[in-house]
Order: structure tokens, then sequence, then C-alpha cells
């Protein structure tokens, strides 16, 4: 095998259709990044603070400790909050310490929006919370029984007076419905969701009753679109029970699931887009390192040196795959390396959007996977071309597979888009996302084993007729 | 002379669709000598020889060397040099990447290919891409490539195609040598005029079938070609005297006898002893072409299909 890899190999480097095609690969790809990376611009200029929800508080004055149990939380966001809260009175904006559970995120610390700590046990419901001041700082604690108690942490409250209100809070961000309504496009809209929360064990209970006020973000520029429409939140008082309803969201971009919904984009995918077209370069080396040999008829002359026709099709197919992967690494790593600070200065930063470096094993594994996917692609046309024995075909049938009907499923509908990135060779570009989107059609190794698939069918058929047809 | 070089094919047979290419062959290609394989054009040559290389399956029957089917052979190129078609080389690779990758194939060393190119004069073009040579060097390239694994069994296939002179009188002490060496060479042609010098054995087919497989001398020796002419003023008296002997004897112009069916020699001594005054004597021999064209009078009409599918 090793003197067939070598053989193979002196074959595909000793012509210059090879260099010319690897040539091109690495220049369409940087290049078509360049332009996709400079036409792709996004900015945001809402408020970056959310300090709304429902409050129900008592003034406190100095250190305090307050205790509460969150019976039930209940909302269909899974970023809604619960828990108890020390503010500077109850304007939004104004500073403040709070601890809370969330249904989907567990139990979490902030203080003025600004800064967060996350309880590292796992949470649900109910949960005991405590929050402990000692004059500039506050502590959290969260326990299952209300008798081993667990630390959350310490942080400290700049600007928190003396005099403060303290209590129980809730609050509930809108949700993003999103809906693919064409092959190319996707529109959300945000759902308004409540927060229903059961609070019990309460301590200290105010001297008569909770105060209830819904605070609201201070006013900004270009507020969101639902701030005007909150509802109002409502509060029920029992003996032992406070409950609270409330909508709205606390924390920062970044912060608390704040503008998870705003980061509607795989920036890695973004910076591997360009193979979507390079990959024309391989899908025409992968054809003619089969198909040329028989036009120039040296077929018959690698037979009659390597009569076992298989391990023939074997080398080829390897060599060809780590000539491609060897050349199209390097590329994928510079495309992103090059598109990475073209996207930033377009918008893509934080806090927004997350910073992506290749030291992050999804984002490496989205860069690779370029690469790899193709590799493999380059062997599915590799025994495309066995199959066909001549070029045209070749190429036609697999330009009609790559291209053709991706191009003609996006104008169609919905369903047959995403069944033609599922099913058709393409589907292993999903290796290259690092999130799932709505317009998702197929998860990363999903794809790409769908490729792979095409690729052992495409040298099983191929290895099927070089071994039954006469040279 | 080892035996397991030679090359035996046995009631070898291949249809292409309703078209039967070849039809039932069996010979054996004997080491030590040059064999010539000649029939005319869609006579199932080229068929046969892929056969023996194993690039096309037989519908039937074997071909063998040494004994040994030609795809079970480890290293086919240090056992079978090939050459079918001085064509079939990629215009965009230079003659030593050509001979290289045939080489690691068969794990023979990177010498050998500056050797072959050396022997076959193409050293100066070695780095030149195959896509400039002239049919005469592609020739030469063929006739390298063959050579690469310095096999004992050579099977070129119109090797003289496309030679200059010089180039066809150099191949032909070239094969001959080859064959010296105890070598088994079958060189295949159309035209038996190209083998005249070279081969010492010949295998004729015509439709797919053997018509001949025989020495050079004795098919010459055998060819109704053969006759004498000369002249004498007694022409009854000799056509009586030469007849008795079995010989056809007729007399085409004024006092001159043309002699087939018997040697010169006896010719001379039959007319000495009857006393019968002759002159101008004069033998013709048969040449190579004669005698093939009437061994495959019958055999050249083949049809337009199979003449198609000999050259594809």
């Amino acid at each position: 095998m090793i003197r067939a890899l070598r053989a193979e190999w002196t074959k595909l480097r000793s012509v210059r259709s090879t260099a010319f095609a690897l040539f091109a690969l690495v220049a369409v790809t940087l290049l078509l990044t360049v332009v996709t990376a400079k036409g792709s611009v996004t900015s945001y200029d809402g408020p970056l603070t959310r300090d709304q929800f429902t409050f129900a508080h008592t003034p406190v004055t100095g250190n305090t400790t307050l205790t509460t149990r969150v019976a039930s939380l209940t909302s269909k966001s899974g970023w809604a909050k619960a828990g108890l809260m020390i503010k500077d009175g109850t304007t939004g904006g104004s500073p403040s310490a709070s601890l809370m559970l969330t249904p989907g995120h567990g139990v979490r610390m902030q203080v003025n929006a600004k800064t967060e700590l996350t309880a590292d046990t796992p949470s649900g419901q109910p949960r005991w919370l405590r929050l402990t001041r000692t004059g500039q700082s506050v502590t959290g604690y969260e326990s299952a029984d209300g008798l081993s108690w667990h630390k959350v942490g310490t942080l400290a409250v700049p600007g928190l007076p003396a005099r403060t209100e303290a209590g129980l809070f809730v609050t509930s961000p809108a949700i993003s419905v999103a809906k693919q309504v064409s092959p190319g496009s996707v529109t959300a809209h945000l759902q308004l969701t409540t927060g229903r929360a059961v609070f019990d064990h309460t301590t200290p209970a105010p001297a008569t009753a909770w105060t209830r006020t819904d605070t609201t973000s201070p006013p900004a520029a270009h507020p969101l679109p639902n701030d005007e429409k909150r509802p109002a939140g409502t509060l029920q008082q029992t003996a032992s029970t406070v409950t609270l309803t409330g909508n709205g969201d606390l924390g920062y971009i970044g912060i608390g699931g704040v503008g998870d919904d705003l980061d509607e984009a795989d920036q890695v995918k973004e910076t591997q887009s360009a193979i979507q077209l390079s990959l024309i370069t391989v899908v025409a080396l992968g054809v003619l390192f089969m198909t040329s040999e028989y036009k120039t008829r040296t077929i018959r002359t690698t037979f009659t040196a390597s009569p076992k026709r298989g391990r023939v099709l074997a080398a080829k197919a390897a060599i060809l795959g780590a000539t491609v992967f060897a050349v199209a690494l390097p590329t994928t790593i510079a495309a992103f390396l090059i598109a990475r600070p073209i996207m930033t200065k377009n918008g893509y930063k934080p806090p927004i959007f997350p910073t992506t470096s290749l030291t992050d094993p999804t984002t490496l594994r989205a860069v690779v996977g370029g690469a790899a996917f193709l590799a493999v692609l380059a062997v599915f046309c590799l025994g495309v071309g066995a199959m066909f024995r001549r070029t045209v075909p070749a190429i036609v049938t697999i330009f009609a597979l790559l291209i053709v009907v991706p191009i003609i499923s996006q104008i169609t509908s919905v369903s047959v888009n995403t069944w033609v990135e599922r099913a058709t060779p393409i589907a292993g570009r999903a290796l290259t996302q690092t999130k799932t989107l709505t317009e998702t059609s197929i998860g990363p190794w999903a794809g790409f084993a769908v490729l792979c698939l095409y690729a052992a069918a495409a040298l099983g058929a191929a290895h099927w007729r070089l071994t039954r047809r006469d040279a | 002379m080892p035996p397991d070089t030679a090359i035996e094919v046995s009631a070898l047979r291949k249809h292409y669709g309703p078209t039967t290419a070849v039809d039932g062959l069996t010979f054996t290609v004997a080491p030590g000598k040059v064999t010539g394989f000649v029939g005319p054009n869609g006579a199932g040559k080229s068929t046969t020889l892929r056969m023996i290389l194993g690039l096309d399956a037989p519908d039937s029957g074997k071909a063998l060397i040494g004994g040994r089917p030609y795809a079970t052979l480890r290293d086919p190129l240090t056992v079978v040099g090939a050459l079918l078609d001085a064509e079939a080389v990629h215009p965009g690779r230079r003659a030593v990447d050509h001979l290289l990758w045939m080489a690691h194939y068969n794990g023979i060393p990177r010498r050998r290919v500056t050797e072959v190119l050396e022997q076959v004069g193409l050293t100066s073009v070695a780095k030149k891409r195959a896509g400039g040579f002239s049919l005469g060097m592609r020739q030469r390239l063929g006739i390298a490539a063959a050579l690469l694994g310095d096999p004992q069994v050579l099977i070129l296939d119109e090797p003289v195609n496309g030679l200059d002179p010089e180039g066809i009188q150099w191949i032909r002490g070239f094969l001959k040598s080859l064959a010296a060496e105890g070598r088994t060479v079958l060189i295949s042609s159309h035209l038996m005029g190209e083998l005249q010098d070279t081969a010492e054995h010949l295998l004729v087919i015509g439709r797919g079938r053997l018509l001949a497989d025989t020495d050079v001398g004795e098919l010459l020796a055998t060819t109704s070609g053969n006759r004498i002419t000369l002249r004498t003023a007694r022409l009854p008296e000799a056509m009586t005297v030469l007849a008795r002997e079995g010989a056809t004897v007729s007399a085409n112009a004024p006092g001159t006898l043309t002699v087939a069916g018997l040697p010169g020699e006896r010719v001379v001594s039959l007319l000495t002893e009857a006393g019968i005054p002759f002159s101008e004597i004069s033998a013709h021999r048969a040449s190579l072409e004669e005698a093939y064209l009437e061994l495959t009078r019958g055999a050249t009409e083949f049809t337009a299909d199979t003449a198609a599918l000999e050259t594809s």
C-alpha cells in the first residue's frame, strides 16, 4: 500500500493542474472570505442594561439578612428570575444586589446588573435563598432544604446607601420566536412572557405588608419594542406566602441571559462560508485525478503496474484526501484569522457577540471541519469520476448535486431546502457550524456523516465498476 | 531458458456485444526469440494482449504468464514489460515522472528510471512534459516503461509505429538482443513487412482465430509464391520433364517458363539430366508479405464494428 501511495502521490504532484487547482482553492477561499466579511455588517443601538421587574419591598436600613424559599417559579422563559433584592429605592438603574433562581440557568447573583456570579451547585425548585448585606458588600447563599447552605459568593455593591428597599422580585424576559419564512430568511418576533413566583419562609417579613413596585429601566434613546407594552405585575400575600407575577429582565448584555436573542449569527461559520464556492476547485481536482487517467488512457498502464484495482482506488482516495486537507487546513485557518478582525470592525463584537478564538474547541472543530469537508468532498468526487470515467458527466452531476439543487431548493420551500441540506453532500458543511440557529438543518457531526456516507458509497460503486469492467 | 517466462494462451474467447473479437485462440510464446503477432486491423491482436495483461476479462479460456494469470503477479512490471499504447501518457507529466510513478508501484529503484531513459535515448528530454513529444519519442518512452522492471517478458503492441527509419533499425536490433538474452518477446503488427527482419516466429491471426503458428522460414517455404522463371528454346520438352516431377509449369511468353512447386536446384538438375539447354534462370522468393496475404485472404473481411473496437 505504501508503494501505491507513493505512486499516486507522484502522479498527483507531477501534473500542473494539481498545483493550479490547489492554488485556486487558496486564492478563491481567501478572496471570498474578505469579500463576505466586508459585506456583513451588524449594529445594535438598543439599551445595554435591563432593570425591569416586579418588586415586593419594604424599607431596610444598614446591614441585613434576607431569607426566602422560592416554592415555585413558572415562566415560558428559561431566563425568568425570582429571588431576593436589596436596592437603592425602586427606580430602574439605581444600585442593587440580587440573588435569584432561574428555571433554566440555576441560581445566580447580580450586582448593579454589571457583575454576575453563578452557583456551581445543582439547583431545582423549591430553592432556599439567603442574601446578607455587610457594609458595601453582599454575600449570597442557596440551599435545597434550608438547613445546609452553599455560598454563592460575595460581591461588592458600589453606591449602595444605608437606607435601601429590600424584598422579593420576579421578572421574566420576552422570548424571541423565530420562524424560517423562506429558505433564505428567518423572521423573529418577541413574545412577552410572565413569570409567576411563589415565596414562603420569608424573613424578615415587613411590619404591615409588602409594597409592590413595577420597576422600569431608565429611559433609553432606542428603547426595546416591548418595553412600553409591559403589563403591570401583581402581588398577592397571605400569612405565609407571597405570590408575585412580573415581566421584564434584569442584567446586562451578556449577563443574566440578556441579549442572547440578539446573537443570531454563527460567526465562525461565517468565516468559513467561502468554501461553499471554492469547493469547485476541489471538485475539479477530485474528478480529474480519476477521469484524466481514462482520458489519457494511462489507466491501463496503472492497472498493469498494479492489477489490484481496489488498492489503486484506495491509494488515490487517501492521497487526494490528505493533499486537499493539507492545503485546505492552513487556508481555513487563514480565512478565520482574516475574517475575524473585519467582522469585529463590522459590529460582530462583545457584548452582543462573543469573541471567538481558535483555542475554543468548538471554534477549532469548525475551522478544521471546513478543511475536512473539502477533503472528504474531493474523495467523493474521485469516486464519482471513477463511476463515470469521463470528466464532463462527472462534473455536471456533482455540480447539479452541490450547486444547482441547493439554488433551486432555496427558491422553493423551507422544507425542501432543509431536506436538501440534510440529504445531499453539502450537509458536510454543517461541520463548520458552532451553534444551532433557526435555519440550521442538521447537526455538525450528523451532516459530516452524511457526506462521509456519500464518499463511501461513491467509492464503493467506483470499486464495483473498476473491478467488473474492462479497463 | 527459464520455462516460467512463456506466455500461454488457451481457448481464449472474448466478444463485445454481438461481435466476437477473439474466438478460441490457443498459442504459446516461447522465450529466447522474437515472436511476431500479426493480423489485419480488427483481427483481435490488441484485445488478446489486453487479456494477457489482465486488463480485459476473457469470456472463457486462459492467458497465463509463466503459468500464472497476470493479475496474480507480484510486482508485475518486474515480470512483464508492456507497451500497449504509446499515446497513453498524461501530456502534462514529465517523462521522468511518468516512469517514476510506475516504478513506485512495483518497488523499482529510482535509478532504473534514469537507466531506461538512457537506454531509449530520452535522457535529454527526461524533464520535458510528454505533451510536447513526437509520436516517435512517445514510442521510446513507452518502450522505456516496458523495460523499467527489467522484465523477462516483453509485450509490445505496434512498437515500430511512428518511429523514424533510424528508430526502426534501433528497435529491431534491440528486440533481437533482448530475445538473445533469453527473454520472451512478443510484438504485434498489422504489417508483416515490419516483422520481416525481426521476428523468428509468427502467430498470424484473422477475425479472432489463429491462422498460423509457424517459424518464418517454414512459412516462406510453403508459400505458393515461390517460383522460378527460365528461358529455353525447347519448351514442350522442358514442360514435360518438370511436370512429371510434380511442378506446376506454365509458359507465359515465347521461350519463357514459370515453374512453381520445385526448388531451384531440382529444376536445374532435372533439365541438365534431360539435356535441355536453358538460360536466364531466376528464382523468385515469396516475401513474408505475400505469404501473409495468402494466409489472411479469407480473414480480412472484418466488419466495421470490429475495426472500431480494435482501435478504441
